[in-house]
């Protein structure tokens, strides 16, 4: 077994599932999460010869996760959509309230906040795609290759855009 | 969110490793054609100068089959560094730098592109000096020059078609993430 191949193994056996979350994040069907994580797998492949260990394995496989998404949904990329549920973790850090995360916990707000997802712009819904993965500024700056400062202010703004959209459908629905 | 239900199976990831490492041979293997053919036929020119020189041929297809032989040299390194560059994207780079290689390698102008024409220009040079080979200047212009022009006519409906949709999605995401002032750099 090639040196290149032991080191695609390693990956393949350590990172599986978050690539596989990666892809859940954008892809609301079984058949298209699956091409997608193929299409990851090749773009790891393609990549491993340029991995110089600069960045952490982590933010690597991440960059490759996250930049496949972009190009994966190719001209269609401002109808990329983000995908969660009730499962998926750190989900009260996009609102960071945790009386709120109860309220959408229940159906009806979970599928506001989906909506409000999907309104986004695509390198927002990259951003909290990251930020659900339970980054750090730092990581996710690494990623996607701005500033850390700058990674704040734009989640910042995410969050604040959220809060507003989903109190007013709140209190629409009350 | 857990996708425990949708492994990939390990024969299919087999098979897929197995298939990565089909397409590196080949790829390895058309690089490396490609180049020895450049350097093949650079090799030949030489020969045919240095028989030429020392048979004391007219100064005029030396210097036809000089031309020849930079064309081969620029192509060749041309191939050499480029080929990867343009057939394989590096996905592990941070996105706004992809982004923006992206956005750069769509372009249908570049600093390159003034290489290839240089080429073109020296196989022109090459053609017209080199009388011996019976053609007449002016069908060579006409041929060989409405030969380039017609490529570059179909590169360019291609590129129209096929890359610059990809560039104008690349210039767009540039925009959202670092602004519209370094968009169009």
């Amino acid at each position: 077994m090639s040196d290149k191949e032991e080191k695609f193994n390693r990956i393949i056996a350590e990172d599986s599932d978050r690539i596989k979350r990666i892809c859940g994040y954008y892809n609301a069907n079984a058949h298209d999460r699956k091409d997608m994580y193929q299409e990851v797998l090749v773009n790891i492949w393609n990549s491993l010869d340029n991995f110089r260990g600069d960045a952490s394995i982590n933010t690597w496989i991440y960059r490759i996760a996250v930049n496949t998404a972009l190009r994966y949904t190719g001209n269609a990329y401002k109808h990329m959509k983000l995908i969660v549920n009730a499962d998926t973790q750190n989900l009260s850090t996009v609102i960071d309230e945790e009386s709120f995360e109860d309220k959408l916990l229940m159906e009806k707000h979970l599928s506001n906040l989906q909506n409000e997802l999907n309104l986004l712009s695509v390198i927002d819904k990259a951003l909290i795609s990251l930020m659900l993965e339970g980054l750090s500024m730092k990581e996710i700056a690494d990623i996607i290759g701005i500033t850390e400062s700058n990674v704040r202010v734009k989640i910042h703004r995410i969050k604040t855009h959220l809060k507003t959209k989903l109190r007013g459908q709140r209190y629409d629905t009350e | 969110m857990t996708l425990n239900n949708e492994q990939i199976e390990p024969e299919n990831l087999n098979q897929l490793i197995s298939n990565l490492k089909k397409e590196d041979e080949q790829y390895a293997g058309l690089s490396k054609r490609m180049q020895y053919i450049y350097w093949i036929m650079s090799l030949i020119f030489i020969l045919v100068i240095i028989i030429q020189i020392v048979g004391k041929s007219n100064i005029v297809y030396i210097i036809g089959n000089i031309c020849f032989l930079f064309a081969m040299l620029i192509f060749g390194l041309l191939f050499k560094y480029y080929y990867r560059e343009y057939k394989y994207v590096d996905y592990s780079q941070p996105t706004l730098i992809m982004l923006k290689k992206a956005a750069y390698r769509y372009k249908p102008f570049q600093l390159k592109t003034l290489w290839v024409l240089l080429s073109l220009l020296l196989v022109d040079a090459g053609l017209s000096l080199n009388t011996s080979l019976g053609f007449k200047f002016i069908w060579t212009q006409v041929f060989y020059l409405g030969i380039v022009v017609l490529a570059t006519l179909i590169g360019l409906l291609v590129w129209r078609v096929r890359y610059k949709p990809i560039r104008d999605s690349a210039l767009d995401l540039i925009r959202e993430i670092d602004g519209e002032n370094n968009a169009r750099r």
